[in-house]
C-alpha cells in the first residue's frame, strides 16, 4: 500500500476541515479529562532522536496539568529500535513510543503494538484529531483494518541551496526558476557552480549520491519508477525508468565529477559540507531547516522543489510518516490513550510546529509550520513538494533493515563505479526479492 | 713493555665493548622514547580535542594547543537535555559500588572456604570453579536474559548487581584462594582453640590479613563494572537508568543528526576515563599484582 | 550424645559448604541451569515474545547452509585473533625484555607502557574512532610525518580490521607486565652457567630465556586468544560491523541475532558454536604446547 497525498486534496481538507477543526478544538474538552484524571500512572514516551524532546516535554507538562495523577517522562535512548524491541519483549518498555514509516508494518505484523481501532472509533476527541489530519497518513497507520498507531509528523525532501554563492556566480536563484529546473538544467547549474583546484574541491556543484530517502528514490519516482511494486510483492528497482534515473545520478558523479562519492562522504558527511559552504545544491529533508536556522552563520540558504524529470515532466518525492504507538504491555492503557489523544490535539501540534522539528500531521497546525517567518524564505516549497510525494517503502514480513542491507551495499558499488548501473540494480532487485 | 702492549690492546677492546654498549644503550633509549611517545600521544590528542572549539577540531594538520581553551566543553557535553550525565554518573556509581562490594564479599568468603576449610567435595568443586573460568559468557547470555525477564528485572540495576553476590566469579575466587593459602595455618588452629566459629575466623582473622588480595580484587572488579558495556546495553533501556558507557553511546549516536562534535565526545570520554586513571596512579602496585597473580601463578 | 558426635563430624563440612554456598547457588542459577536451557533454546525457534517452538537441529542447519553472515563472521574473528594475538605476544615480550634491564627511571617507563592497558570500554573505542578519522585523525597525521598518505581506516573494508588490531596493541602493557614478572622469575644462575659454557647473548636468549618464560607465553596466548574470539565493544561502537561486513565479528553477529532480531534460539546455537570454537582452539594450543613449552619440573626430572 502507498499513501498518496496530492496537493489538491491536502489543501481541500486542510482549508475546509481546518476551520472546522479550530472551532471544534475550542469547544472540545481536553481529551479524556473525565475518566483519565483519576487514574494514576507514570507514562514514559520514547523517541529516537533528540530534536522532538523539548517540545514533547512541553506537551507532557500541559498533559500533567490536566491529569495531576499522571507523570510523563520523555526520553531518547541510544540504539533506539533494539532497545524498544528488547524492553518490550522483556516485559517492560515505554508506554508510548515513536514509530516511523519504514518500520511500522513489520511492527504491527509482529503483534507487539496496542490495537486502538475501537478506542479511536469511540473517542470524540480523537475523531476530531483525525478529521483535521492528513488522511493519507492516518490511512497509512491502518494496517489491515486495524489502527496500531496514529501519524504525528512527517518528512519531505527538498533542494537546499547556498543562496549567497549562487548569487555571486550571477545565476538565477533556483527558487525563482523552479518551473525550468529539470534534470538537465540542474546538471548545468551543478557544472557552473562546481569549483575545483587540481584534486582539491573547494565547492561541489551538487550532491547526487545520497541514499534512498534523500537521494535516488526521488529521481526514480520522478521518472515513473519505484522501489517496490504496488502490492509490495516485488522489488522493481531494475526497471528501465529506474535505470535511466540512476544513470543520470551516477554520471553526475562519475563523468562530471561534480558530486562527492559516498565513500568520500563517510569522513565528513554531506550535511557538514553544506553547512560549511562546500556543496552548492544539496537535496535533503525538511528536518535540516531547524538546524540550519540555528547554526548557519556564514551564508544565507534557501530551499526549493527537487528538479523534475525531462522525460515525464514530473517531480518525485519520498516521505517518512512518523507516528506514535502504544506498547501492548502497558499497564496504563487509558492514560496512555489520553496522552496519545493529547499529542494529536491542536494545542500539541501547534507546539510541534513552532518547535520546527518536522511538519505536524494536523492541517491546521501545518499552516504554522510552513509559515515563511520561521525561515528560510521559500519554506513553502516543502509543502508544495508533497504533490509529488509518496511514502517510503515498507513491508510487513521483511523488515526495513533487512531490505536496506543489500540495497545500500549495491548503491555504494554503483556510485563508486565498481559495477554498471544495470548490473548493480539487477543485483539489488534480486537480493531484495530473495527476502520476500 | 709486554704489559704495556697488553694494556693498550685491552684498552682498545675495552673501548670497543664500551662503544658497543653505549650504542646499544642509546638505541634502547631511542626505541623506548619513540614507543612511549606513541603510547602517550593518544591521551594528549584526547585532551587537546576535548578543549578545542568546534571549528578548530576539523583542522589538518591539527593544532595541539587549543586556542582558546574551552573548559566549557565539559559543561556542554554534560548538559544536553537528552543525555543527563549527572544521572548516568550517579547510576554508574551505584551499580559499581554495590556490585564491587558484593563481589568482594562473596568471592572472599568462597575463596576462604576453598583455601582454609576442609570439606567433602571441595577439590572437585574447585575444579568446577576453574572450569567456569574457561566458559565464555555468551553461552549463558540468552538464558540469563530470559531469567531476568521472568524475574521482571529488565530495565533495572538488579541484573548488573545480584549475580555478583553469588560467588563473584571464578577469577576472584581463585585470586582469594591463592592468597589465603599463603596465610599460615597455625592462625586457624589458634583461633579454633580459642573456640572461634568459622565465620568469626573468616571475618576477624583471614579477611583482615587479605588486604592485598582485597585491594587487587577491588581494583579489577571496579574496572570491570565501571567500563561494562554489554551488560547495561542489554539490560538497561530507559535513559534514566543509563550508565556512563551508554551515555557516551547516546552522545555518539546523536552526532548523526548534525555534525559529529568530537570535542564534546572527547570531553565526555575523558571524564569517564578519569576515575580509572586516578585509581591507577594511586594503586599501580595492585594493578600489577593482580595481573601477575593471574598470569604467572595461575 | 551420639547426635552430638555426628554433628561434630559433620560440622566442619557443613561450614565449608555453607561458606561456599553463594558460589554453589550462583553456579546453579547463573551457570549450570542457563547452560542446560541454552542447549534447549538452541534447538528451538524463540522470538522471546512467544514461547519457544521445537525445531530440532534446524538452527544449526540454517547456520551452515543459509546464514550468509555466519562464515564471514567466523573468518573476521579468526583473522583478527591470528594476527592480533601473536602480535601482542611478540610486542609484549620485546617490551618486557627492554624494560627488564637496568635502565634509568625504570618505574616511569613501565608506567607509561602499562597505562593504556588499564583503560577500556566505550571511551577508548570513541577515542580511537577519532584517532582513525581519515581526514582529521591522529593516525594519518602521524603517517603524514613520515611521508605516508594514510588510508581511510574505519571506512575502508581493507583497513578497518587492521585499524582495530592496531588499537588493540595499545593495550599490550598488560601482557608486558606478565612477561616482566616471568623474566624476573628466571634464576640468574642459569644465565651464569650458560655464560661459563661459552654461549653468547643470542644463544642465552634462545636457550635460557625463551624456554624459561614459555609457560608465560602459553598463558598469554590462551588468554589473548579467548579474549580476541569474544571481541565486541570496539566493533559495535566504532564500525558496527562494517564497512561491507569487514569487521562483523562473531559476537556482533550473536548480539544482532539475539537482541536486534530477537532470534534467541538461533543466538543460543551461535553461542554453542563459539564455545566449541574457543574450546577447540584452546585445546589445540595446549596440545601443541608440549612441543614448545618448557616446565621447570623437567629440569629436576632429568
Amino acid at each position: 500500500m502507498k499513501s498518496f497525498l496530492s496537493r489538491r486534496n491536502f489543501l481541500k481538507t486542510g482549508v475546509g476541515l481546518g476551520a472546522l477543526g479550530i472551532l471544534a478544538a475550542c469547544e472540545m474538552p481536553t481529551a479524556g479529562t473525565g475518566d483519565g484524571a483519576a487514574e494514576s500512572a507514570e507514562l514514559s514516551v520514547w523517541v529516537w532522536w533528540p530534536s522532538p524532546v523539548p517540545s514533547l516535554i512541553e506537551m507532557g507538562d500541559t498533559f500533567m496539568e490536566a491529569h495531576p495523577n499522571v507523570t510523563v517522562s520523555v526520553e531518547a535512548p541510544s540504539d533506539y529500535w533494539t532497545k524498544v524491541q528488547t524492553s518490550i519483549a522483556g516485559g517492560a518498555g515505554p508506554d508510548l513510543f515513536f514509530m516511523n514509516n519504514v518500520n511500522y508494518w513489520s511492527w504491527a505484523h509482529r503483534g507487539v503494538l496496542y490495537d486502538m481501532t475501537e478506542l479511536a472509533a469511540a473517542d470524540d476527541a480523537m475523531q476530531d484529531n483525525i478529521a483535521n489530519s492528513w488522511q493519507g497518513a492516518v490511512d497509512f497507520y491502518n494496517y489491515k483494518g486495524q489502527q496500531f498507531g496514529m501519524p504525528y509528523m512527517y518528512t519531505s525532501i527538498v533542494l537546499y541551496y547556498n543562496e549567497d554563492y549562487i548569487d555571486s556566480k550571477g545565476l538565477a536563484l533556483p527558487a525563482d526558476i523552479e518551473d525550468e529546473m529539470d534534470w538537465n538544467r540542474f546538471r548545468e547549474y551543478g557544472l557552473a557552480l562546481h569549483e575545483q583546484d587540481g584534486d582539491d574541491v573547494t565547492m561541489w556543484g551538487l550532491y547526487s549520491t545520497a541514499g534512498i530517502e534523500t537521494g535516488w528514490l526521488n529521481y526514480v519516482r520522478a521518472n515513473g519508477g519505484d522501489f517496490l511494486n504496488d502490492d509490495n510483492s516485488e522489488c522493481i528497482i531494475d526497471s528501465p525508468e529506474s535505470i535511466e534515473a540512476w544513470n543520470y545520478l551516477v554520471n553526475l558523479r562519475r563523468e562530471d565529477g561534480i558530486s562527492p562519492s559516498p565513500e568520500a562522504l563517510q569522513a565528513e558527511r554531506a550535511n557538514s559540507l553544506f553547512q560549511t559552504g562546500r556543496i552548492a545544491l544539496y537535496p535533503s529533508g525538511n528536518w535540516e531547516m531547524s538546524f540550519l536556522n540555528e547554526q548557519l552563520k556564514d551564508f544565507t540558504y534557501n530551499i526549493t522543489l527537487l528538479p523534475f524529470s525531462p522525460q515525464t515532466g514530473e517531480r518525485g518525492g519520498t516521505t517518512n510518516i512518523v507516528g506514535v504507538v502504544i506498547n501492548n504491555n502497558t499497564p496504563a492503557e487509558d492514560p496512555s490513550w489520553n496522552l496519545m489523544t493529547h499529542l494529536l490535539s491542536k494545542d500539541s501540534q501547534d507546539k510541534l510546529a513552532r518547535a520546527n522539528v518536522l511538519a505536524p500531521v494536523r492541517h491546521d497546525s501545518a499552516e504554522l509550520y510552513y509559515d515563511p517567518a520561521l525561515g528560510p524564505a521559500n519554506r513553502g516549497a516543502a509543502f508544495e513538494m508533497q504533490e509529488w510525494t509518496t511514502a517510503l517503502p515498507t513491508h510487513d514480513v521483511v523488515t526495513w533493515g533487512e531490505m536496506m542491507q543489500p540495497t545500500t551495499e549495491w548503491q555504494t558499488e554503483i556510485f563508486e563505479g565498481r559495477v554498471s548501473v544495470e548490473e548493480g540494480l539487477a543485483n539489488m532487485a534480486e537480493s531484495v526479492n530473495s527476502l520476500f | 713493555m709486554a704489559t704495556g702492549i697488553g694494556t693498550a690492546v685491552r684498552h682498545q677492546v675495552d673501548f670497543r665493548i664500551r662503544a658497543g654498549r653505549l650504542l646499544a644503550r642509546t638505541s634502547l633509549y631511542m626505541v623506548l622514547s619513540l614507543g612511549a611517545f606513541l603510547f602517550l600521544v593518544p591521551f594528549v590528542w584526547m585532551v587537546s580535542t576535548a578543549l578545542k572549539e568546534a571549528g578548530d577540531v576539523m583542522k589538518f594538520p591539527p593544532e595541539w594547543i587549543p586556542q582558546p581553551v574551552l573548559w566549557g566543553n565539559f559543561v556542554e557535553a554534560f548538559t544536553q537535555d537528552y543525555a543527563p550525565f549527572g544521572i548516568f554518573f550517579k547510576n554508574t556509581i551505584v551499580i559499581t559500588a554495590t556490585a564491587v562490594f558484593g563481589q568482594l564479599l562473596s568471592a572472599s568468603l568462597v575463596g576462604f572456604s576453598f583455601a582454609r576449610l576442609r570439606w567433602w567435595g571441595r577439590d572437585y568443586l574447585f575444579l568446577v570453579v576453574l572450569a567456569t573460568m574457561m566458559l565464555p559468557y555468551q553461552v549463558t547470555l540468552v538464558p540469563v536474559f530470559v531469567l531476568m525477564k521472568v524475574l521482571g528485572w529488565i530495565d533495572s540495576f538488579l541484573p548488573l548487581i545480584v549475580p555478583f553476590y553469588l560467588g563473584g566469579g571464578a577469577f576472584y575466587i581463585f585470586l582469594f584462594r591463592q592468597f589465603m593459602m599463603t596465610i599460615p595455618l597455625e592462625l586457624d588452629d589458634a583461633a579454633r582453640i580459642d573456640g572461634c566459629g568459622t565465620l568469626w575466623l573468616y571475618a576477624r582473622i583471614i579477611l583482615p590479613l587479605s588486604g592485598p588480595a582485597l585491594a587487587t580484587a577491588a581494583i579489577f572488579s571496579f574496572l570491570a563494572h565501571w567500563n561494562d558495556f554489554i551488560g547495561p546495553l542489554i539490560y538497561l533501556n530507559s535513559v534514566s537508568n543509563y550508565t556512563l558507557s551508554l551515555g557516551l553511546r547516546i552522545l555518539q549516536g546523536y552526532g548523526g543528526y548534525g555534525i559529529q562534535r568530537w570535542n564534546l565526545l572527547m570531553a565526555a570520554s575523558l571524564f569517564v576515563m578519569l576515575p580509572v586513571l586516578l585509581l591507577f596512579f594511586f594503586a599501580q602496585k595492585y594493578f600489577i599484582q593482580g595481573i601477575v597473580t593471574y598470569g604467572v601463578k595461575g | 550424645m551420639h547426635k552430638g558426635k555426628l554433628w561434630r563430624r559433620i560440622r566442619p563440612h557443613a561450614a565449608g559448604w555453607l561458606c561456599a554456598s553463594p558460589w554453589i547457588l550462583g553456579f546453579l542459577v547463573f551457570t549450570l541451569g542457563p547452560m542446560i536451557w541454552s542447549i534447549y533454546y538452541s534447538l528451538t525457534e524463540y522470538p522471546l515474545i512467544r514461547p519457544p517452538v521445537w525445531v530440532g537441529l534446524d538452527n544449526y542447519r540454517f547456520m551452515l547452509q543459509e546464514d550468509k553472515f555466519f562464515f564471514n563472521s567466523l573468518r573476521v574473528t579468526t583473522l583478527y585473533a591470528i594476527v592480533a594475538v601473536p602480535l601482542h605476544l611478540v610486542m609484549g615480550f620485546l617490551m618486557a625484555l627492554m624494560l627488564n634491564q637496568k635502565i634509568r627511571y625504570i618505574a616511569l617507563w613501565r608506567t607509561v607502557y602499562f597505562l593504556p592497558s588499564v583503560v577500556s570500554g566505550v571511551a577508548v573505542a570513541l577515542l580511537w574512532q577519532w584517532i582513525f578519522n581519515s581526514d582529521f585523525g591522529l593516525a594519518n597525521w602521524l603517517l603524514g610525518l613520515v611521508g605516508i598518505d594514510g588510508p581511510s581506516w574505519l571506512l575502508s573494508p581493507t583497513w578497518a580490521l587492521p585499524a582495530l588490531i592496531i588499537m588493540s596493541l595499545w593495550g599490550v602493557g598488560g601482557s608486558m607486565v606478565i612477561f616482566i614478572a616471568g623474566l624476573q622469575g628466571v634464576p640468574q644462575a642459569l644465565y651464569e652457567a650458560a655464560e661459563i659454557d661459552g654461549s653468547n647473548a643470542v644463544q642465552r636468549f634462545w636457550h635460557v630465556t625463551v624456554p624459561m618464560v614459555s609457560p608465560v607465553i602459553l598463558f598469554n596466548l590462551i588468554i589473548g586468544l579467548i579474549a580476541a574470539l569474544q571481541t565486541f565493544t570496539q566493533a559495535f561502537i566504532m564500525t558496527a560491523g562494517g564497512p561491507k561486513q569487514s569487521t562483523h565479528f562473531f559476537m556482533l553477529h550473536l548480539y544482532n541475532n539475539a537482541f536486534q532480531w530477537l532470534k534467541m534460539g538461533y543466538a543460543s546455537a551461535l553461542a554453542w558454536v563459539l564455545f566449541a570454537y574457543i574450546l577447540i582452539a584452546t585445546l589445540f594450543v595446549i596440545r601443541s604446547s608440549s612441543l614448545w613449552v618448557f616446565y621447570e619440573g623437567e629440569i629436576k626430572g632429568r
